[in-house]
């Protein structure tokens, strides 16, 4: 049905795997390194959508499209039966919009798959001064995320940038569960409320 | 994964970080399977796009909520080549503009939120690209009829692989996922595409030396004298 190319179809194959393959290494050893501070940022992330707070979600370049996805997934989630949660994605102008939007008991999630974005960093930043429970998404050789002190940051490296953005949205997506699994246990929170 | 047990903080937060180790080794066997099983309809895919973009023509790519963010990211991955080396290629994503996706919505449907656009900016050789992990999705199933009625080729990633989106007749090559938790099945599309992209984009320099760009339309990167192709459309 397709004329083959002038490459073999088996070394497209091949191609292909390798990057496959690539991603599993990265991500499970990144799981495999982080799984404990995972738990602890959802439980944390869970213990502010609890006291009322919003997750306000950000991203520049190729992670801007995460943004939208976190926020979505929040909003309405993937698997039915979890409850919405109030989330919302930023957009440019992001040091501007914390300052008019953020609340100290919010969520701030900044996503950069290079690290080298100097406005995600600032954003955080500024929301860690305000208060706000902030979580950095970071990747790749750029540290500028971490030079803005966010509360957790998960710097997924090496890898190129397609990799990383897709152990990013593994991660996300894991926050997402362990603070929907957390939120199921108002007891738990309690405590944790009285402990922050 | 509910949990109405007694309370014991220090287990579940226990059971949660062995469940997030459980992921990441699910991660490796996930992709091993995706790759065994839909590897070849990925380079078939991969195929029909650089046969597209050789022949002048573009992708559209459209899906709902979290796969939205898919066509989103996969058309920034083709416009802008984040990796070095890459061509740029073109793409538009149908999920963007919210007047389009509101009005259309709003005044005649949301199942033919894309179908809409399809039938007005695609033509005949370009290639829709749909993301889905629903068993039903009426929006992308409607959109993906609009762009065979249009002549365009059509792609679609989807969860399982006897639900509807990949079922359909008028599907040319179905990519789907080996699992059915939504966000494992949008964890393997990311996979899916990226991995497409890098196939694209060998197969665009393979193509790239000898052809001028008589044949493309959008190239307007630096890249221009990649963006030759003798291959005729579909």
């Amino acid at each position: 049905m397709i004329p083959p190319g002038e490459i073999p179809t088996s070394i497209l194959i091949e191609e292909g795997r390798e990057y496959v393959q690539s991603v599993a290494r990265l991500t499970g050893a990144f799981l495999h390194e982080r799984a404990e501070e995972v738990v602890r940022a959802g439980q944390r992330m869970a213990v502010r959508f609890h006291a009322g707070g919003r997750l306000l979600v950000f991203g520049v370049g190729p992670s801007r499209t995460d943004a939208y996805h976190v926020a979505g997934e929040f909003v309405q989630p993937l698997i039915q039966g979890r409850p919405s949660l109030p989330a919302v994605a930023l957009e440019p102008h992001l040091r501007r919009s914390l300052r008019l939007l953020g609340r100290p008991r919010d969520i701030a999630m900044g996503i950069s798959a290079t690290g080298y974005d100097l406005e995600v960093a600032d954003a955080l930043a500024a929301s860690r001064a305000r208060g706000m429970l902030t979580v950095g998404l970071s990747g790749g050789e750029g540290g500028r995320l971490a030079r803005a002190e966010p509360d957790h940051l998960f710097r997924v490296t090496p890898g190129d940038p397609t990799a990383v953005q897709e152990v990013h949205r593994i991660l996300y997506h894991l926050l997402w569960e362990v603070v929907h699994r957390i939120l199921e246990h108002p007891d738990l929170l309690a405590m944790e409320e009285k402990r922050a | 994964m509910r949990n109405d047990g007694p309370l014991d903080p220090g287990s579940l937060m226990e059971e949660l970080r062995r469940s997030v180790l459980s992921v990441g080794a699910e991660t490796g066997r996930l992709r091993q399977d995706f790759w065994a099983a839909s590897g070849e309809q990925v380079v078939r895919a991969a195929l029909l796009a650089a046969r597209t973009f050789g022949a002048g023509g573009k992708l559209l790519a459209f899906g709902n909520g979290g796969s939205a963010a898919d066509a989103q990211d996969l058309v920034t991955d083709l416009v802008e080549a984040p990796v070095a080396g890459w061509f740029p290629l073109p793409a538009m994503a149908l999920v963007q503009d919210r007047s389009v996706v509101t009005g259309v919505g709003a005044e005649v449907g949301f199942r033919h939120v894309f179908a809409r656009q399809v039938s007005v900016l695609g033509e005949p050789g370009d290639l829709a690209v749909a993301f889905s992990t629903a068993e039903e999705d009426p929006s992308v199933m409607e959109g993906l009829r609009a762009a065979r009625e249009g002549g365009l080729g059509t792609v679609a990633f989807t969860g399982s692989p006897t639900g509807a989106p990949a079922a359909a007749s008028f599907v040319d090559v179905a990519v789907s996922a080996p699992t059915d938790r939504p966000p494992r099945i949008q964890e393997v599309h990311a996979t899916g595409y990226h991995a497409l992209l890098r196939i694209v984009q060998r197969l665009m320099r393979e193509e790239a030396p000898e052809e001028g760009d008589e044949g493309s339309s959008s190239h307007d990167g630096e890249d221009d004298e990649g963006s030759g192709g003798a291959d005729t459309g579909r």
